[in-house]
């Protein structure tokens, strides 16, 4: 022991003291660092000197730069950014498609269709009004507008939905590429003889990690030497230390496309359970297309019940030719059966049964004895569009074809009326029909001869003179039979799509009630995972956060400690200087 | 507890947003008026707004019905309720004229007043509203009653006899009724054409034969009431008497006043399921006996029959008793229509009600919170400048 020893030990402490500043000058500098762990230098003794009996102390070293993290609450964190990133996503989708659904300033949907049904409640009321008449194809216009337009803006968030995915696996992908790179790197940084806690690179994969998790829903699982595996929530793994699968598009069925690992194009399960991605698919093949299927169902049910009872009625014009709305597969109408027609979309709702048709005279008498002619429909023999034109044909004072697929009954200078339909045929196949529909919510809209003439609105019906007059006409002015039956559509539940049987404003209450609850779900649900969000960062804060002030008193501290090894160092060489001295 | 830095500076950030809200919140809520305005703000009370709202507007409806069926009832009990005094001036009429003492002028003067009355009758029973017949069903578009004559429109219905095929040729009185055709065992005669009520009509006719002897071709049936059949026989008798009948509908007599109109009332949805009758139809027995009563005393003072004017009296007074009975039954209508009328507008008041309760804001209660929210927010604002300056490094210099 010298006062050599003392220098020596001075300068261990000057050397360490030294070093701790660095780690509180790092962790003053990253004190706003999103993600930065706070660092603390440990500091140890070196080992003593022994001299006989006696130990004595060879000074400082920094034995490790300690990262300042719960594994756990990083674990809980990194489940939290995966929900909320869905969360937030999914609200900002459903708020993106809210107007759509009106507000209490333009109530939408449901307030359309009562206007529609108060116009024909009025019709009902003067069937004789041409301007109430008029009114009602205006309502009808407007609700089938509103559907359309509701249709359309659904589908294109639906595809934008779609088109945001891309981007975002894009990035996923580099992400994952980064993090097994990083992987490699903190591996090799923490193994053999140059070994060091690789901290800093740690907190960049664990912010790397962080951000994936925004983006596509992961399980991360520690393994040894400082490596990471990442999984999908259904056990696949993402990241393997430093071997990072990537993912990419593949189409499924008639949907959209889903997300599978390019090495194997197998569907990479449970990863739309969080992130961005798994909100982005959320809404587009969930929630969206959930409205999108209530909308479709709301369209066809209430064109198919409205034209039910439209086509066995009459306006006030006087109709002697009419061409059906859809279209059979067959131009001339001779193969497949009328209820078996794969272009018509409510063939199956075709029974066994008959129409009636009734050739009038201009004052509205009958050309023929008895005044109707039933037309068969039966579904077990077949019967195909042609036979139904060769039947109709077949009556005094008409006639009907089948061209390109559409059948036309034409009664020359004949009025025309249809009735009593109990087989479906006229309203699945359009003819005198109020509404055109096809099989989604798109293609709703007023049929093209009502749109041309309101007075082709049915509001009376043909009703033979009882006694028997060919005098007396069939049609009276102010019959309001086929307007009450189109009224009554308004409270009847129905189902032609075998959804759940319900009245048009009933499917129109429920859209708009289940997007509200989405919405209010997607709302609380933002509003959980922001607060646990806060109040998990405020633990991590207190944690892994640096704290200026305190970093200020280490600062003090350590500098203070500099200054005494100095001391010591000065004190020593004084010590030399007289040992010096005596020298001399 | 460990506290850092930023853990300070993101709770103050965090306050002043949630504030903010507050402060957005209750911004949007008084300038609307309104608790919420989109399904996000409160699905559940949209959804019961929307439904509120769907009974609002089916309410309105309603009440748009019911004042259409009070508009048309009313128009038709006025118009009945002025028939009245005009049976009621024949009535009088028909007392002074049944005096046995009056003579022919003081008839054939009393008949020119009938003759108007009658034509005042005709033009109220015609009466059209809002350009659409009261009376005649649903057939609006034309009058309710007419005076033209009518031949009518016979149905001949086929016997066990069928050898025959008839029609009816003239029917110049307006007849309407039913005829039997008997003819005699070989099937070569007609023997009887007997109507509805039993009487042979061929007995006084063709020459006082009461039979006709069929030819090949069309033979002619002259009956007592006038009407005028064809009977076309094929040549080959058949030994069968049934000869089959012949219905005859629709005729009306010159001087005759006829319903015209249908046999279909004019309903007024209230609701999608539920109608009233809004209309008084002109074939009610009121206006046939009226019109038959009016006649008869127009006839009988025209012919000066003071036994007849008594007849007619009679059948007047019936009149007046049917259109007393149809008025209040349209009164009755009427009543009822205007007692749902109410039903429906204090409902309308009740779910006006209801439908602030959910959807208006509670301004008072808005108006605290954005007052405490204001404090919050000044407070952590100060609080974001006074952090800045405690750090340990200002008293480091």
């Amino acid at each position: 022991v010298s006062v050599f020893g003392s220098l020596d030990v001075a300068a261990t402490s000057l050397l360490t003291q030294q070093r701790a500043l660095d780690v509180i000058a790092n962790n003053i500098a990253n004190a706003n660092t999103p993600g930065y762990s706070r660092q603390e230098a440990i500091l140890v003794s070196e080992q003593p000197q022994q001299a006989g009996v006696l130990n004595f102390g060879r000074g400082v070293k920094v034995d490790d730069i300690r990262r300042m993290l719960d594994p756990i609450l990083a674990k809980t964190q990194l489940a939290n950014s995966g929900q909320s990133a869905l969360a937030q996503t999914l609200q900002q989708g459903l708020a993106s498609v809210e107007s759509t659904f009106g507000s209490l300033g333009a109530p939408g949907l449901t307030s359309t269709l009562d206007a529609f049904f108060t116009s024909l409640q009025s019709l009902a009321n003067t069937p004789e009004d041409a301007i109430v008449r008029a009114d009602v194809l205006t309502k009808a216009q407007t609700l089938t507008t509103q559907v359309t337009d509701m249709s359309q803006q659904l589908s294109d968030r639906q595809l934008a939905a779609d088109k945001e995915i891309d981007p975002l696996l894009t990035k996923a992908n580099t992400l994952l590429t980064q993090i097994a790179d990083l992987n490699g790197r903190i591996a090799r940084a923490e193994l053999g003889a140059t070994a060091f806690q690789a901290n800093d690179l740690r907190d960049q994969r664990d912010a790397k990690v962080t951000d994936l998790s925004k983006l596509i829903a992961v399980r991360q699982v520690a393994t040894n030497n400082g490596g990471l595996m990442l999984q999908t929530p259904g056990g696949d793994f993402l990241v393997q230390n430093d071997v990072a699968r990537q993912l990419k598009r593949v189409a499924s069925g008639s949907g959209f496309a889903q997300i599978a690992f390019t090495d194997n194009a197998i569907p990479a399960s449970g990863i739309t359970q969080g992130g961005q991605i798994g909100g982005l698919m959320t809404l587009r093949d969930d929630k969206l297309s959930k409205y999108i299927t209530q909308l479709n169902s709301l369209a066809a049910n209430l064109a198919f019940s409205v034209n039910q009872q439209h086509v066995n009625g009459t306006g006030t014009s006087t109709v002697s030719t009419y061409t059906s709305g859809q279209t059979a597969t067959d131009p001339a109408g001779n193969t497949a059966a009328v209820d078996d027609d794969t272009n018509i979309p409510f063939a199956s709702k075709i029974v066994t049964g008959a129409f009636n048709i009734y050739v009038l005279n201009a004052d509205g008498t009958a050309v023929n004895t008895p005044p109707g002619t039933s037309i068969a429909i039966n579904v077990t023999t077949g019967t195909k569009l042609a036979d139904i034109a060769t039947a109709i044909s077949a009556v005094n004072g008409v006639s009907a074809s089948v061209s390109s697929g559409k059948l036309t009954i034409d009664g020359g200078a004949n009025r025309i009326v249809l009735g009593g339909d109990t087989s479906n045929f006229l309203a699945a196949y359009e003819v005198n029909a109020f509404f055109h529909s096809g099989t989604t919510a798109a293609s709703f809209s007023v049929d093209s001869a009502i749109a041309a003439d309101a007075g082709r609105i049915a509001t009376g019906v043909a009703t033979p003179p009882n006694p028997p007059d060919t005098t007396k006409s069939l049609l009276a002015v102010s019959d309001n039979t086929a307007a009450l039956g189109l009224l009554g559509v308004r409270d009847t539940a129905a189902s032609v799509d075998g959804a759940t049987a319900a009245s048009p404003i009933a499917r129109a209450a429920s859209l708009i009630s289940t997007f509200g609850l989405d919405v209010a779900a997607a709302n609380q649900d933002v509003s959980f995972r922001t607060a646990e969000s806060n109040a998990l960062e405020s633990q991590r804060q207190s944690i892994s956060g640096v704290n200026v002030d305190e970093e200020m008193v280490n600062l003090i501290r350590f500098q203070r400690s500099y200054e005494a090894a100095a001391k010591v160092i000065q004190t020593s060489n004084r010590m030399l200087d007289s040992l010096m001295g005596l020298i001399q | 507890v460990r506290i850092t830095t930023q853990q300070i500076f993101d709770n103050l950030l965090l306050g002043i947003r949630q504030q903010q809200k507050i402060q957005a919140d209750g911004a949007a809520q008084v300038s609307s008026g309104h608790r919420f305005t989109r399904p996000s703000d409160d699905a559940l009370g949209f959804k019961k707004s929307v439904d509120i709202r769907h009974v609002q507007a089916g309410i309105k409806s309603s009440l748009n019905g019911l004042s259409t069926a009070t508009s048309r009832l009313g128009a038709s009990s006025n118009a009945l309720s002025q028939m009245l005094p005009l049976i009621q001036r024949a009535q009088v009429l028909a007392v002074q004229q049944s005096n046995a003492t009056l003579g022919s002028s003081e008839r054939q003067a009393a008949a020119a007043e009938v003759t108007t009355l009658q034509d005042q009758l005709l033009a109220l029973a015609n009466q059209k509203f809002e350009g659409e017949s009261l009376y005649a069903g649903t057939a609006t578009s034309t009058d309710a009653f007419n005076t033209a004559f009518n031949a009518g429109l016979a149905t001949y219905t086929q016997g066990v006899n069928t050898t025959i095929s008839v029609t009816q040729t003239s029917n110049p009185n307006g007849v309407n009724d039913t005829y039997t055709i008997t003819l005699d065992t070989t099937g070569a005669q007609i023997t009887n054409v007997t109507n509805s009520a039993g009487t042979d009509l061929l007995a006084a006719a063709n020459g006082g034969g009461g039979s006709v002897t069929l030819m090949s071709g069309p033979n002619t049936l002259n009956l007592g009431n006038g009407v005028a059949l064809s009977a076309n026989f094929n040549g080959t008798a058949q030994p069968n008497t049934d000869g089959g009948t012949l219905a005859a509908t629709g005729a009306n007599a010159t001087g005759n006043i006829n319903y015209v109109g249908n046999a279909q009332d004019r309903v007024a949805a209230i609701t999608s399921t539920q109608t009233v009758i809004s209309n008084v139809r002109g074939d009610e027995t009121a206006f046939t006996q009226a019109f038959s009563s009016i006649k008869a005393l127009k006839d009988a003072l025209t012919a000066n029959n003071a036994a007849g004017v008594q007849t007619a009296l009679g059948q007047l007074n019936a009149a007046g008793d049917a259109m007393t009975e149809l008025t209040a039954k349209t009164g009755g209508r009427l009543s009822a229509v205007t007692l749902r009328n109410q039903v429906f507008q204090d409902l309308q008041v009740q779910m006006e009600q209801r439908r602030g309760q959910i959807e208006d804001a509670d301004l008072a209660t808005v108006a605290a919170s954005l007052a405490r929210s204001q404090v919050a927010l000044q407070a952590a604002f100060s609080e974001m400048a006074r952090i800045g300056t405690l750090s340990l490094v200002n008293f480091l210099r």
